[in-house]
């Protein structure tokens, strides 16, 4: 039987700002517990909500990026149930009006394939708090510095397909935000993370199958993971005549295994109803044009300019927009190298991120600045090094040297271009090598790669290749 | 609250502002309500609501109003007879809005951190469970018990929703009348004061007392109840009614009301 996985996603973006929704309190992260609760955080009886200027800022920032309707006025609800970290006993979030409507994002899997990905709303509400197991015996502590920290819920349309789809829009959605610089994306603190709705049937069929919603996934592979392992407990359930129980799971990487944490049956009466401590939202025309005076370019946009201007193939401007710091790095060392934009793109994507990685660096903690870069590039467009020679002088300022022009200096790597030089060194492998001049001369052409690298050795590398053939050429062939 | 119209005045220019911490509060200037007591009532305009003088009210209780509202005439003012159409609604209406918020107001003294903890918890279940159950009263209960139905899946659209439309229709009733009228007045309740604890066992009974007043609430309107008078040695209360942000014009009705009826200096019988 053919299936087809049917996912939707909630991600949940904590939103960067200063102090939290409905207070004045710091919502930076790793401070001491409770430090950073004020009486409105701790739900102390008397006290109210003020909603946070720049939440609703950074949420229309949001909904303008992907083209929704950011609405007009909008609607704070209390959502109600018992939790020792939900101080209040209700979250305060948004309900049948959300700030964000019906928006979309294209997604780009690996194979090349683009996608477009609905989204249903984007809301507006306030984290709970933390409770902590490990640490009391027998007790649960509670921590609340977290509690009221402004959160984004980005509900998608059902419409990804496999677990590669759901990765590549989670991906696009942490792109959005961190270029919209209104959440930090950092996946280990929680800043940024998802609920899966997973729900699989019949090729063909329109309607949606039994789904089941995973809690908490914190990381793309965790995401993918998790959505791989549901997909095939699900399929194996329907395939052996049993059917999928609508239920909330949670994924457990240690085991590597989702696990029910309850049922339909037993899921909350959340008595949803408008805050009446809060008034209706509205952002005016006024507001949402200043909002919108204030996006940044955009990585689709940003990933097409790269295409057009520096005439990058598709697959170098996606990675070098992969994050709108990699971008600015790349566009700075063009400027600085005066234009080699194919060149950096290269050595960008090739070498330096490669060299990130293996130390899981990213672009704002690498060990080579954008000048330093590019002090290398020059040297390679204007022909001081070859390629070989440069990896050498990368390596040396990954190393902590401070540029291209000290390294080859101290080092005497600088390229042998003078054709007289080049000559003396091409005549003496070649009368030196008298039996390999003879094989070539009566045929054994493959033996030109064993004088170049004859010539090459002599000059530790640093002959310039083109000359180097041109001047073998026509010494063998005397 | 106060002893007198005057007194009252002089408390809410303590207390009337804008709170920045309330976003419900409204940034506008506050009047010296102390300022307008002395006006004059001559051709001031007062609604008497006709649902207000029903078949319910007290016969007493509607004499002494009366007499009361004759005071208002001698002054130079002008009663009217209106109509609040959907008053009959007030308290079902109030009852559903009110305990509604109420369950999701108290929900916080769970006794995590507010409020009653039982002793010897087994699980956060039953922390929760006898925790509310022992700290609250019989009538917290029953408010947070209408209230959570009232919110629930499947009667959220016909008790609170239906409820939130009712309190506008309400609110659209005192709109119109002060179109027409400046004030409104008349009983605070439909009878003297019941003995205490008599009416405890019938809640809904005990609920309509508030039949006059509540609407008040709901349209969010500035009110006040001044002693008017006696009925069997139990006071009775004659209540008047503003428009949005009219307080000086309600205290000011009030005082002069004061300044001939003397009223508010009389102690009952039982008292002396």
């Amino acid at each position: 039987m053919q299936w087809e996985v049917v996912i939707g996603l909630e991600i949940h973006a904590q939103l960067a700002t200063q102090s939290k929704i409905f207070s004045a309190a710091s919502t930076a992260y790793g401070a001491a517990p409770n430090s950073q609760a004020c009486a409105v955080d701790l739900g102390l009886p008397g006290v109210l909500p003020v909603l946070n200027a720049e939440a609703v800022r950074m949420a229309a920032k949001f909904g303008l990026a992907i083209g929704a309707t950011v609405a007009p006025r909008s609607i704070f609800a209390r959502k109600n149930y018992f939790y020792p970290d939900l101080p209040k006993g209700y979250q305060i979030s948004q309900f049948e009006h959300p700030v964000v409507g019906a928006g979309n994002v294209e997604i780009e899997l690996e194979d090349g394939t683009r996608k477009i990905i609905g989204v249903t709303r984007a809301h507006l509400e306030e984290d709970a708090g933390k409770s902590l197991h490990e640490d009391f015996h027998g007790m649960t502590g509670i921590d609340l510095n977290r509690a009221g920290t402004p959160l984004l819920e980005i509900v998608s349309e059902p419409d990804m397909r496999c677990a590669k789809e759901a990765v590549a829009y989670m991906k696009k959605i942490h792109s959005l935000v961190r270029y919209l610089e209104i959440c930090d994306g950092n996946m280990q603190e929680g800043s940024f993370r998802c609920d899966a709705n997973v729900s699989v049937r019949i090729k063909g069929e329109e309607k949606l199958g039994t789904r089941s919603e995973i809690k908490n996934l914190n990381s793309f592979r965790f995401v993918e993971r998790a959505i791989n392992l549901e997909v095939e407990r699900q399929i194996d359930l329907l395939e052996n005549g049993a059917s999928v129980v609508q239920e909330t799971r949670l994924y457990d990487s240690e085991k590597h295994e989702t696990r029910s944490m309850r049922s339909k049956e037993e899921a909350f009466d959340y008595r949803y109803f408008p805050d009446p401590d809060l008034l209706p939202l509205e952002i005016s025309d006024t507001l949402l044009n200043e909002i919108r005076a204030t996006l940044p370019e955009l990585p689709d946009a940003k990933k097409a300019r790269f295409v057009e201007t520096y005439q990058l193939s598709f697959e170098e401007a996606n990675q070098l927009t992969a994050s709108r710091e990699l971008a600015a790095y790349y566009e700075q060392v063009v400027a600085s190298t005066g234009g080699h934009a194919k060149l950096c793109a290269n050595w960008i994507v090739g070498t330096l991120m490669g060299a990130l990685n293996k130390e899981g660096l990213d672009i704002t903690t690498s060990r080579i600045d954008a000048t330093a870069l590019s002090s290398l590039i020059k040297r390679i467009a204007d022909n001081t090094i070859s390629g070989k020679i440069a990896k050498q002088v990368f390596d040396a300022l990954w190393d902590g040297a401070a540029d291209a022009d000290s390294v080859i200096r101290e080092k005497g790597l600088q390229q042998i271009t003078d054709d007289s030089a080049i000559k003396a060194i091409v005549n003496d492998v070649v009368s030196n090598n008298p039996a390999q001049l003879e094989q070539y001369r009566s045929g054994k052409e493959k033996l030109f790669g064993f004088f170049v690298g004859q010539v090459m050795k002599a000059t530790q590398g640093k002959a310039n290749p083109a000359q180097v053939n041109a001047l073998l050429k026509k010494a063998l062939s005397a | 609250m106060a002893r007198s119209a005057a007194d009252a005045a002089l408390l809410l220019n303590a207390m009337a502002g804008f709170d920045p911490r309330d976003s419900t509060s409204i940034d506008r200037p506050v009047p010296d309500y102390s300022a307008s007591l002395n006006d004059s009532l001559s051709g001031l305009k007062i609604g008497l609501p006709k649902e207000y003088f029903d078949p319910g009210l007290n016969s007493d209780v509607e004499q002494a109003i009366e007499t009361a509202i004759n005071e208002f005439r001698k002054m130079g003012a002008e009663p009217i007879e209106i109509s609040l159409p959907n008053s009959s609604l007030a308290v079902p209406t109030y009852y559903v809005v009110a305990s509604a918020e109420c369950s999701t107001n108290l929900s916080r003294f769970d006794g995590v951190r507010f409020g009653h903890r039982c002793a010897d918890p087994i699980d956060l279940e039953d922390l929760y469970k006898r925790s509310r159950g022992e700290g609250f009263g019989a009538e917290v209960k029953r408010r947070i018990m209408t209230g959570t139905y009232a919110l629930s899946a499947g009667y959220y659209d016909a008790y609170y929703l239906k409820a939130q439309q009712v309190r506008r229709l309400i609110s659209d009733d005192f709109r119109r009348a002060f179109d027409k009228v400046d004030l409104i007045m008349g009983p605070t309740t439909p009878t003297p004061a019941f003995k205490l604890g008599e009416k405890t066992d019938d809640p809904v009974t005990m609920y309509l007392s508030d039949i006059y007043t509540i609407a008040t609430n709901l349209a969010g309107l500035p009110g006040i109840s001044l002693p008017a008078g006696f009925v069997g040695g139990l006071p009775v209360g004659l209540q008047i009614i503003g428009n949005h942000f009219e307080e000086a014009r309600l205290l000011n009705a009030a005082h002069q009301y004061q300044q001939v009826s003397g009223w508010h200096n009389h102690c009952p019988e039982t008292y002396r």
